[in-house]
């Protein structure tokens, strides 16, 4: 296999939590003020965290900073105990619905597919094997009527869903998911919360971000809130069993 | 004149030969590359790209050299720019674009008139897929294969980088190198183009057969074999209006692409107010 970036593989480092951020600053480009400002982050492994905070809070480039997307101004991140970057076929990302270029003329099932290709590189194309994985994930998701469906055709909870069954068949320990229940349909919500609990079960790890604070309930471990960049305290108690902002660090 | 006659007597010519295995290679190359200056809404990027051809062709023209080479020259320098304007974003890229298409142009232009070429360079400008001849059909033969090859070789990255660069981009792929190889890519078509309809006419191959082609299908892979087939079909037809028309070549081909696309957009607006209509009675 040829792969993407000529990166390597490493394998995690033992007993390193999932993720863990150290000061972090970003800042977008052209930009003098940083969007987030000394962000400190340790979530172990197999948690479910949320990222809480309004639009504008910086959620989402948090999320796109570990995912690789930007490059901090400061401050590091490791991903399973590795430089980031070295683990990146071990995290997988769902972007927000509006990044994705809908109209363009392919299946259901072919952009689930797009989940198998950083383990197959340049040129190889997927296998029986990527393809029953496909197949398995469109399932877990109740989309299997609508696999052959152009993308344009699904409506925003499907298209949710698909992204999410990209998701599930990388083979990723660690999840990174930017506002997956926003604006879908009862029945998406429903279904993609079973799908994440059944995903803590296997052990794998969840950084979820939500600007809405009622979406919050039992299956999280911790929450950060973010405010303008900036970790701040909840706005009323919140009793989660886990630490993971800069308190985690104590 | 029988029908049988109507039709094989332009290809006993070895010049109409030429250009019909010409037109051939040609529907491959721009009918697939068509799909993804299409999709990538880059219509803009392929009709600069032909025209800042010019000045190479111009210099190649001076110097001696074989016109295509001069022209790829000059596109594969600008897909180059486009390329690194479009990463640096300290200008927008269509500005860039505009930017290095009309200039160009310009100086392609200022060329032929300092050398006083316009009269030989003339079928550059509106093609004449008619003077190929067999030397330049298997320049086109080999750069179009080679074309060919490099996309269906990274067919899986062309697409994932035109639907989520985002999600490319974390998986380690650069979706810019993927951009960067796709312009360089139409650069040669474009030149290839340049052969059969001109500079002032190549973009049409690239975008209307592929135009008509999106009409029709949701699905890539009939919509790739579409856009091949109709810029093919389009070809032929001109060909054949131009034999007995006797009207010049490329613009002949253009025409007939443009009347397929608007042919196939009518058809489909008659289809789609049809629907509407019975829509509307079925809910009465």
């Amino acid at each position: 296999m040829l792969p993407y970036g000529g990166r390597h593989r490493h394998a995690s480092v033992p007993n390193s939590p999932a993720l863990e951020c150290k000061g972090l600053t970003v800042h977008h480009r052209g930009q003098l003020e940083p969007a987030l400002v000394d962000i400190w982050l340790k979530i172990p492994r197999g948690a479910a965290v949320a990222l809480v905070g309004a639009n504008g809070a910086g959620k989402s480039t948090l999320l796109k900073t570990i995912a690789g997307l930007l490059t901090p101004s400061s401050g590091t991140i490791s991903v399973l105990g590795q430089e980031r970057g070295n683990c990146f076929h071990r995290v997988s990302y769902l972007p927000q619905r509006s990044e994705i270029d809908w109209h363009f003329p392919i299946s259901l099932k072919e952009l689930v597919l797009m989940g198998r290709y950083v383990h197959l590189g340049w040129f190889q194309s997927p296998t029986k094997e990527d393809h029953e994985k496909a197949a398995w994930a469109i399932n877990e998701l109740n989309l299997f009527n609508l696999k052959n469906r152009q993308i344009g055709e699904l409506s925003g909870g499907q298209q949710q869903r698909a992204l999410l069954a990209r998701c599930l068949i990388q083979d990723s320990v660690i999840l990174l998911l930017d506002e997956p229940l926003n604006a879908v349909d009862p029945e998406t919500v429903s279904i993609i919360q079973n799908v994440l609990k059944h995903q803590l079960k296997m052990g794998k790890t969840i950084l979820m971000a939500t600007h809405d604070v009622d979406r919050i309930d039992n299956p999280f471990d911790g929450v950060l809130f973010l405010h303008q960049g900036r970790e701040v305290q909840p706005p009323h108690a919140f009793n989660y069993p886990i630490k993971i902002g800069k308190e985690s660090f104590a | 004149m029988n029908i049988v006659s109507f039709i094989l007597e332009p290809f006993s010519y070895p010049f109409m030969q030429n250009a019909l295995l010409t037109l051939i290679l040609v529907s491959f190359t721009s009918g697939i590359l068509g799909v993804y200056v299409i999709v990538r809404r880059m219509a803009f990027i392929g009709d600069a790209l032909a025209h800042t051809a010019l000045p190479g062709v111009v210099a190649a023209f001076f110097l001696g050299w074989e016109l295509f080479w001069g022209g790829l020259v000059a596109a594969i320098i600008t897909s180059l720019i486009i390329s690194w304007f479009s990463r640096s974003q300290e200008i927008h890229e269509d500005t860039a674009i505009g930017i290095a298409f009309t200039g160009m142009f310009a100086l392609g232009i200022a060329l032929m008139s300092v050398l006083r070429t316009f009269r030989d360079l003339l079928h550059v400008l509106f093609g004449n897929i008619l003077a190929v001849n067999q030397n330049t059909l298997v320049l086109i033969a080999v750069v179009s294969t080679l074309v060919l090859l490099i996309a269906f070789f990274l067919r899986k990255e062309l697409v994932w980088t035109s639907v989520d660069p985002i999600h490319a981009s974390t998986q380690g792929l650069s979706p810019h190198l993927i951009r960067t190889i796709l312009l360089l890519l139409i650069a040669v078509v474009v030149t290839v183009d340049i052969q059969a309809v001109g500079v002032v006419l190549t973009s049409s191959l690239l975008i209307t057969p592929a135009a008509s082609a999106n009409l029709l299908t949701k699905r890539l892979i009939h919509f790739t074999a579409l856009a091949v087939l109709l810029c093919l079909i389009g070809g032929i037809i001109g060909l054949y209006a131009s034999y007995y028309l006797s009207i010049s070549s490329g613009a002949a081909i253009v025409l007939t692409n443009t009347l397929i696309f608007g042919f196939i957009w009518t058809i489909k607006m008659i289809g789609k107010s049809h629907g509407k209509k019975n829509k509307t009675t079925a809910n009465y």
